[in-house]
């Protein structure tokens, strides 16, 4: 179980995250939402040990998040490879690394599901499309089945199609596999149809912790219903009646 | 690839032409009389009017600039680079001497700056701004900043004159080449350093760590296969300029250290207004920048397959 116990971060006077707790269990997602600037970028960076906190403790099972072998999809999704290797050596570089084997059904299922030719996997990521290049870096995250997935607006360079496809996905394998995933998005519509829980982040702090029922029916705080209202507004959420 | 080559073929022959005769332009324009200074080198005297006349055509100075600009460059294409003016040997044979002398040298300097400062940047960046990364800084600014010349008369005056651990003089030996190496290398190593420390630290900014430091993948996977290979690519420009650059430094180095070479070689050929000599010299300093300049671009591809191919 993934928890995150009372943390703040500061960057000189700047209060960059202000006593953030929640915790995710194993096979659960987690979706944070907010504007940018609120600091969701910064609480990746904080459970995966690239910043130390001012306060607060981050755990993986009672040991460090960095132990259990976390994954990242990363928001940018052409700079999140190295330019020069090929996509099929960035994704298996985890499973080499953690000296495991993925048997081919794996791989070709995961490429089938995100809709992914095995052949692109020869190229560089220069050489693909964003969407394309996006679609590997949640093949490179899951591939080697970890325990948790952090995933930094994992479906904002797709289509609306390949969305769906990619969400479900996802959450299949989530199902199968029971990994726990963390999900920072924009995408409210997303966070509503496949979280189990949403946190409102504001200023770095939180603003609310709901179910996405409530947090589409029923939000609590001002900011959470204007920003429901804003995705209602552009039909990214339906209203509730 | 054939379109590079060619690319290349043509860069290279604007680049010869150009030193060519630029070379042989300022030397036919320079002050005083060169046939005077031919017959000074040749004789040690002064000559009469007669004789003076007679190495003047003998060297075709009479036949005017374009004339005799030809008559050099022609044989140059079948690496003809003629005789010289003063000994009336051939260059070739004194060329290949002295690159016998140079070219170790040059490649000591190169070796001495690369065992310096590869260690030392690496333990530079380990804490970027701590105080090794300080003092590595430092000895990189002060390498930099000290004159081969002044280098080189410390040390022999340390380790000849004062200590009499090395010789300082000549180049009889190998230990003969060490104290010209050092002050060669010292120089190299100064400014590979800095560019060593930068690009690691920069290709360790790049901005797709984050997805793979917690995957398990060991710092020296990391290292190796993602960062060594983006620092390389900045360290592998300066270290081709260096190289080509080195073969200048020992003209200063070779002076200093009495040492033969292409330094002394041109040095002499200058004095002595022996214009095949020192074009034959010249050419082959532009020969191997141009050298230089297609294995940096050889090895760019190699590191980078990136470079060289039409946008994605």
């Amino acid at each position: 179980m993934l928890k995150v116990a009372n943390v703040s971060v500061k960057h000189g006077a700047a209060v960059i995250l202000s006593n953030i707790s929640f915790s995710l269990q194993p096979g659960k997602t987690l979706a944070v939402v907010g504007e940018s600037g609120a600091g969701k970028s910064t609480l990746i960076a904080a459970i995966l040990g690239f910043l130390h906190p001012s306060g607060g403790k981050i755990a993986w099972a009672g040991a460090s998040v960095r132990s259990c072998g976390p994954a990242l999809v990363m928001q940018e999704p052409r700079s999140a490879f190295n330019p020069l290797l090929s996509l099929r050596r960035s994704v298996m570089e985890p499973v080499i690394a953690q000296n495991s084997e993925i048997s081919k059904r794996r791989l070709n299922r995961l490429c089938e599901g995100l809709e992914l030719p095995a052949e692109i996997l020869n190229r560089r990521p220069q050489e693909v499309s964003i969407g394309q290049a996006q679609r590997v870096g949640i093949l490179r995250a899951l591939i080697a089945a970890p325990p948790l997935v952090l995933f930094d607006e994992p479906l904002s360079a797709l289509d609306a199609v390949t969305q769906k496809h990619t969400a479900k996905l996802i959450a299949d394998l989530q199902q199968e596999e029971g990994f726990a995933a963390l999900i920072v998005t924009h995408d409210l519509g997303y966070a509503v149809a496949y979280a189990d829980e949403i946190i409102v982040l504001k200023s770095g702090r939180i603003e609310e912790v709901a179910t996405p029922t409530t947090f589409a029916q029923t939000p609590k705080s001002d900011y959470s219903r204007t920003l429901r209202d804003a995705a209602i507004a552009l039909g990214a959420l339906e209203a509730s009646s | 690839m054939i379109k590079d080559l060619l690319g290349f073929m043509l860069r290279a022959a604007v680049v010869l032409t150009g030193t060519a005769f630029i070379t042989f332009a300022l030397l036919w324009n320079a002050p005083g009389d060169p046939a005077q200074a031919i017959a000074m080198a040749r004789y040690d005297a002064l000559l009469t009017e007669e004789v003076i006349a007679l190495i003047r055509e003998e060297a075709g100075l009479n036949a005017g600039f374009w004339a005799a600009f030809f008559s050099w460059v022609g044989p140059l294409v079948v690496l003809d680079f003629g005789r010289s003016a003063v000994s009336g040997q051939e260059v070739l044979p004194s060329l290949l001497a002295a690159i016998f002398y140079t070219f170790p040298l040059a490649m000591a300097g190169l070796a001495v700056g690369t065992i310096i400062s590869l260690p030392l940047a690496i333990l530079a960046t380990k804490k970027p701004g701590g105080l090794f990364d300080r003092i590595a800084i430092a000895i990189a600014s002060l390498g930099a900043a000290i004159p081969a010349y002044w280098l080189g008369l410390l040390l022999i005056l340390f380790f000849a004159v004062q200590t009499g651990w090395l010789p300082a003089m000549g180049a009889r030996t190998p230990t003969h080449a060490i104290l010209p190496a050092l002050t060669l290398g010292l120089g190299v190593a100064a400014s590979l350093t800095r560019i060593i420390r930068s690009g690691i630290l920069e290709a360790r900014r790049q901005p797709f760590l984050p997805a793979i430091k917690r995957r398990g993948v060991s710092s020296k996977a990391i290292g190796r296969d993602h960062v060594a290979p983006h620092a390389a690519i900045p360290v592998v420009t300066l270290f081709g300029l260096e190289l080509a650059f080195l073969l200048e430094g020992t003209v200063m180095v070779e002076v200093i250290f009495g040492r033969p070479g292409l330094g002394t070689l041109l040095v002499t050929a200058i004095e002595t207004r022996d214009f095949p000599l020192v074009q034959a010299v010249v050419i082959l300093t532009a020969l191997v920048f141009v050298t230089v300049n297609l294995a940096i671009d050889i090895v760019y591809r190699l590191i980078d397959p990136r470079i060289g191919e039409p946008d994605a």
